[in-house]
């Protein structure tokens, strides 16, 4: 019954592959429920797929190292066979980042869970292979918080969140993994151990930026320390209803060019009827800590919009790890997918309107929506949603990426914090324009003979 | 997000008629086709931070969302060795699933397939020969001396569970607290409520058992249990009347005040006194399943015992990893759950309190019976 869309270039080589990574203590498998689970991440063409017994690819075996010297000992074992080692965390991400197209090696980074809490130097060194919403209970009853909350907290990684360049619900105040990141133990393409001292900072550019968002291609993060912070004590919450996106979203320049509230969030019409059965645009906004009762009281002064109170972000607030949606889609044969993209203020409106009629106008598009979910004093990131029905579903889904992306380029990033992996590969060359060529040279650099992550982000071989 | 119309309507009034044509073609005839095996792994894994197994072979081969899949894909005629069985019935999962779904509770009629073809995995027959050897010891135990409990007859059946026996001091403790409290009880050679026959897929077996037993357990007026799950499988499987100790001692609490025990008796050491703080460990199924998180803490608190709560306490729970037939399946990584679980407790006290023998035993806790009998 199982059907696999690419199969293995490496199937010939595994058996001793997994000898030889045996022989130096690795755990590896090659059982097929193993390879089943490696398979894919939760990118949607995939979930349809499912239905149809199909897997886009099989890795040929599951690794499951439990240190940094494990995952370097499996770099060069795979470099002297030249076979792929694909890079899993959680496999929560949504662009086909992890895909194993070419075969070769899953490599499971989830035994990588030690956490250690410095509560003098305020800060977590959490394992990659750390899943989010057990490392924020596990400081929340020590009376911590990272205030890092991406909607898939409860499954992805903190590895996966560095390699993707995350974002969380509270990224406005407290800032992107990017800000909350202090160092990165690494194991690079060909088995070498780094690892940086955590300093509030250094001179020379940062290493962490060689990873930061590198989707795996650069090197395999195996433990990040972050920093932490004490649970806020006190916090406002606040709703408004405006009758445009434009009006809301001027108000919610004033505001984070003033003060940087920690949730802000933008629905349009669509989003707010369905969550919030308002008709019109919601915004909402809570401020905490310190200066909490300050902020609230800039908010109720300043923002032009129909006060709605509280309710509508207890709302949000009680729903805002509701996926259930997209299990309910799938089985009809709908697609539905989520495109982010960050824009300056100059010309968020533009954006919002170019991306949102291109989504409309693909044949195909039952709906689309859009709600504005991470602020800057420059610029804001917009999340579009869209849901569509075909006969052929991949054929609609890809014309509908293709037509969003085209109408960001140029006024827009391609993404926000979702990340590039084998979708948005094709469109890269053209946001990076200049730099492109020199991160193809890193790559290079870095992974002569391109094992890691091969078929992604800035590379066209292999992919789905 | 179906139910409403309002959104549904709005959200469809700008997609072209053949779009809208093709909704009525494509989606409506696939109206209530998913059940919730193809809703859970079409999840991106919402309660792998919750999910124990995961936890402790740290594989998404036996994350609730991949077990799903992996089940899908076993109904489709795959071999997927004994990840379906790699799964506690402490239902983690549900509780964070917004659409309530048990993982291992869905997982049972695949088990179930597979068991009726014979093409289950040794781990799971050897399982079976385990749990079926450790009935037949006690069996025998109770035929020659029936232990070291006396047979009586009674109004409601007090049924330890067999599990209960691994840790006899309960069922000891048990009896001295229902004596005390002039409780109408009996207590017989029955011994397990088949609930692993269940969990380890042959439903076939289990019905039988229970066709066996129901008789014996209906002629009561409801059966008092230790174990959270006899009590949970008494009440879903057997739909008889079933109640777990606590909830009969939380309603005659009272009884057990320590000062009116230590004042009759000015010789009797205020046995309390030892035990001025502990922590509690919620057993998942009594606390998730059965929802009975207040009543060992109300019985705690009359005692006088300074509760000192753990981070993972009543409904967010973590489990022993003792329950159901992981431990069975595999006993290393049930071990491995037991000690991260009693690692989070001790950093709460060194005492720690439980109601569940299976939780009493992996955890090394004293379970509160055994408390409240020192002090009658």
């Amino acid at each position: 019954m199982l059907k696999i869309i690419r199969r293995s270039r490496y199937s010939e080589k595994i058996d001793e592959v997994v000898k030889e990574l045996k022989r130096v203590g690795i755990k590896v498998s090659t059982h097929l429920a193993d390879r089943i689970a490696y398979s894919k991440d939760f990118n949607p063409l995939h979930l349809n797929r499912l239905l149809d017994y199909t897997l886009p690819a099989l890795p040929d075996a599951v690794a499951f190292p439990e240190n940094a010297e494990n995952v370097s000992s499996i770099m060069q074992i795979a470099n002297s066979y030249s076979i792929p080692v694909y890079v899993f965390g959680g496999a929560s991400g949504v662009i086909d980042g992890a895909t194993p197209y070419c075969g070769g090696i899953a490599l499971s980074m989830l035994s990588l869970g030690k956490i250690k809490i410095d509560a003098e130097r305020l800060l977590v060194k959490a394992g990659a292979g750390v899943v989010g919403g057990r490392l924020e209970e596990v400081l929340n009853h020590k009376g911590f918080t990272l205030r890092h909350s991406p909607q898939s907290l409860y499954c992805s990684t903190v590895g996966g969140w560095v390699a993707t360049k995350a974002s969380g619900q509270f990224s406005t105040k407290y800032g992107n993994i990017e800000d909350i990141l202090v160092s990165l133990k690494v194991v690079m393409p060909d088995g070498e151990i780094i690892e940086a001292e955590p300093l509030p900072r250094r001179a020379f550019i940062d290493p962490n930026d060689l990873f930061i968002g590198s989707e795996g291609i650069f090197g395999i993060i195996c433990e990040a320390t972050l920093k932490i912070r004490k649970i806020p004590k006190k916090n406002h919450k606040i709703a408004f209803r405006f009758d445009s996106m434009d009006d809301a979203v001027e108000n919610a320049r004033k505001i984070v060019q003033t003060f940087k509230p920690a949730l802000l969030r933008i629905f349009d019409r669509l989003e707010s009827l369905k969550n919030f059965n308002v008709n019109g645009v919601v915004m909402i906004v809570m401020v905490e800590g310190e200066m909490a009762d300050q902020e609230r009281d800039f908010v109720l002064k300043k923002v032009e919009g129909e006060f709605l109170g509280e309710k509508p972000v207890d709302d949000w607030l009680e729903e805002r790890f509701n996926v259930s949606d997209i299990s309910k889609f799938v089985p009809l044969g709908i697609i539905f997918d989520t495109i982010e993209v960050s824009c300056s203020w100059k010309n968020a409106m533009e954006v919002y309107r170019k991306i949102l009629k291109a989504i409309r106008d693909v044949d195909g598009t039952l709906l689309a929506s859009c709600h504005a979910s991470h602020f800057y004093e420059e610029g804001l990131c917009f999340y579009f949603t869209f849901a569509g029905v075909a006969k052929n579903l991949e054929e609609y889904y890809r014309e509908v990426w293709k037509k969003a992306m085209e109408a960001a380029l140029g006024t827009a990033s391609i993404s926000h914090h979702h990340g590039i992996g084998a979708l948005r590969a094709k469109w890269l060359p053209k946001e990076l324009e200049g730099y492109y060529l020199i991160f193809r040279d890193l790559k290079t650099l870095f992974d002569r003979r391109n094992i890691l992550n091969p078929g992604k982000v800035v590379d066209m071989d292999c992919t789905g | 997000m179906f139910s409403n119309i309002k959104w549904i309507l709005q959200a469809t009034s700008s997609s072209t008629l053949k779009t809208k044509l093709s909704l009525i073609k494509e989606a409506l005839p696939k109206v209530g086709k998913g059940d919730d095996i193809v809703r859970c792994m079409l999840c991106p894994n919402m309660c792998l931070h919750v999910c124990p197994v995961f936890d402790a072979e740290r594989r998404l081969t036996v994350s609730p969302s991949v077990k799903s899949r992996l089940a899908y894909f076993s109904s489709g005629g795959e071999d997927v060795g004994d990840a379906l069985w790699r799964c506690l019935p402490c239902n983690a999962c549900k509780q964070a699933c917004p659409t309530d779904i048990s993982v291992n509770e869905n997982l049972i009629d695949e088990r179930n397939k597979i068991c009726e073809l014979d093409e289950e995995p040794e781990s799971v027959k050897l399982a079976f020969i385990t749990h079926e050897s450790m009935i037949r010891d006690l069996e025998k135990k109770f035929r020659e001396k029936f232990g070291e409990f006396e047979k009586r007859d009674g109004k409601l059946l007090y049924f330890p569970g067999c599990r209960t026996f691994e840790v006899a001091e309960v069922i000891r403790s048990t009896i001295k607290i229902l004596d005390f409290l002039e409780i109408d009880f009996a207590f017989r050679n029955v011994l397990c409520c088949g609930s692993y026959l269940k969990e380890l897929g042959y439903l076939r077996q289990f019905r039988e058992h229970i066709r066996n037993l129901k008789d014996i357990l209906g002629s009561y007026e409801g059966v008092v249990s230790n174990c959270p799950h006899c009590v949970k499988v008494f009440l879903k499987d057997y739909g008889i009347k079933a109640i777990h100790i606590s909830q009969l001692i939380a309603g005659k609490i009272d009884r057990f005040k320590v000062t009116e025990l230590s004042s009759d008796d000015p010789d009797k050491p205020d046995k309390a006194d030892k035990l001025s703080s502990a922590t509690y460990h919620d057993p998942c199924i009594l606390s998730r399943d059965l929802g009975i998180v207040e009543e060992p803490r109300k019985i705690l608190s009359e005692l006088g015992i300074k509760l000192k709560e753990v981070g993972y306490n009543k409904k967010n729970t973590y489990c022993c990893g003792f329950g159901g037939i992981y431990p069975y399946i595999d006993t290393s990584m049930a071990s491995k759950i037991s000690e991260e679980r009693r690692k989070q407790l001790i950093e709460a006290s060194q005492t720690i309190l439980t109601f569940c023998p299976i939780c009493k035993k992996a955890l090394d806790a004293k379970d509160i019976t055994e408390v409240l009998a020192e002090l009658v």
